[in-house]
């Protein structure tokens, strides 16, 4: 998905993009302030900028909208699948535990969720930075002072 | 046999979407993309079998013993809203860009009814904890089916000729009632 915006900041390879339609999209909302805050008038997307755009110039930005879902496909389906298999787990082993059933079952699952946690956040640590942020694709206008 | 009783009524006989109406929101406001309707599916049935593990716990080693069950209603809607902050955290620390993106995501889940209702559901049914976290896992993948299901029904809609009137939320409710008559063909399944 392609989206329009103003660059706020701009820190080497990272900028702050000020996004327009996020705003007509939500216009009605009652939720808005759970996105992008009460009294915030513009939604701001953390962007790679890699066309080194300044502050004040109109941009073009590319969202990964394909890898989002894939990335939260893997999150959520990885927690599922270790808090089933921390359950599972947990209720096997009570026989051999000092605890009752369904204590065991809970240890399990807190387990697995904190080893879910952990090898996730190493994953991420990785993806992060190669492919998850929004990508300045074009530079469609120049803030006039840098022409 | 219980335990697998309890699964699949949860999934298909007594689908929190098609058979209870419950879950309407992002049922119909993340349906448009199978993707999405994946992720969103995963992410409910995560929240709902935490939800259920942790509702018994509190319901059983808390409520009960301090005789304070009509404190249900308030402590179930404190998990939920605290088992999704709990997640959105964890998602903004490990993936900024992907807290980002996330917008309205996972805030529609805590004001997902169809999470309440499973906590006071198992909690109405006296499960034990196996049975509830089996009825929650159920329960979220009979969503989960529900949302696919109507994500590849309104990627085929596209291409259709609907008339101007029906277009968006019209024909999308029509489609809803019609999986919903479909569905109550399992109704009778498990007796």
């Amino acid at each position: 998905m392609r989206d329009k915006g103003i660059v706020v900041t701009a820190d080497e390879d990272v900028a702050q993009v000020e996004v327009q339609c996020f705003i007509e999209s939500c216009q009605n909302c009652s939720a808005k302030s759970l996105c992008i805050g009460q009294n915030q008038s513009k939604g701001l997307l953390t962007a790679r900028n890699t066309l080194h755009a300044c502050p004040g110039d109109e941009v073009e930005i590319e969202i990964p909208d394909t890898k989002y879902s894939r990335a939260l496909i893997l999150l959520f389906g990885s927690l599922l699948v270790a808090s089933l298999l921390g359950i599972g787990l947990g209720s096997l082993l009570s026989p051999l535990l000092p605890f009752s059933s369904s204590v065991s079952s809970l240890l399990g699952l807190l387990g697995a969720l904190v080893i879910a946690g952990i090898v996730l956040f190493r994953y991420f640590k990785v993806k992060n930075k190669a492919s998850l942020y929004p990508v300045i694709v074009t530079i469609m206008k120049k803030e006039e002072g840098q022409r | 046999m219980e335990l697998v009783a309890i699964f699949v009524t949860a999934i298909l006989i007594n689908n929190f979407v098609l058979r209870y109406f419950l879950g309407i929101c992002p049922f119909l406001g993340v349906s448009k993309k199978i993707d999405s309707a994946i992720s969103m599916g995963l992410a409910v049935t995560f929240v709902m079998t935490i939800t259920a593990a942790v509702s018994w716990v509190i319901n059983h080693w808390i409520l009960i013993p301090l005789k304070l069950d009509y404190l249900q209603i308030v402590s179930f809607i404190l998990v939920i809203a605290s088992l999704v902050q709990l997640v959105e955290m964890f998602i903004r620390k490990i993936s900024p860009p992907l807290y980002e993106a996330l917008g309205i995501y996972l805030p529609l889940i805590t004001t997902n009814c169809a999470i309440f209702f499973l906590a006071l559901m198992a909690s109405l049914r006296d499960y034990s904890f196996l049975e509830s976290v089996i009825f929650g896992v159920g329960s979220g993948l009979g969503f989960t089916l529900a949302i696919i299901l109507m994500a590849a029904i309104r990627e085929q809609l596209d291409l259709a000729d609907v008339p101007e009137a029906l277009k968006g939320a019209g024909i999308a409710l029509i489609v809803a009632g019609i999986m919903a008559l479909a569905f109550l063909g399992f109704s009778g399944m498990i007796k």
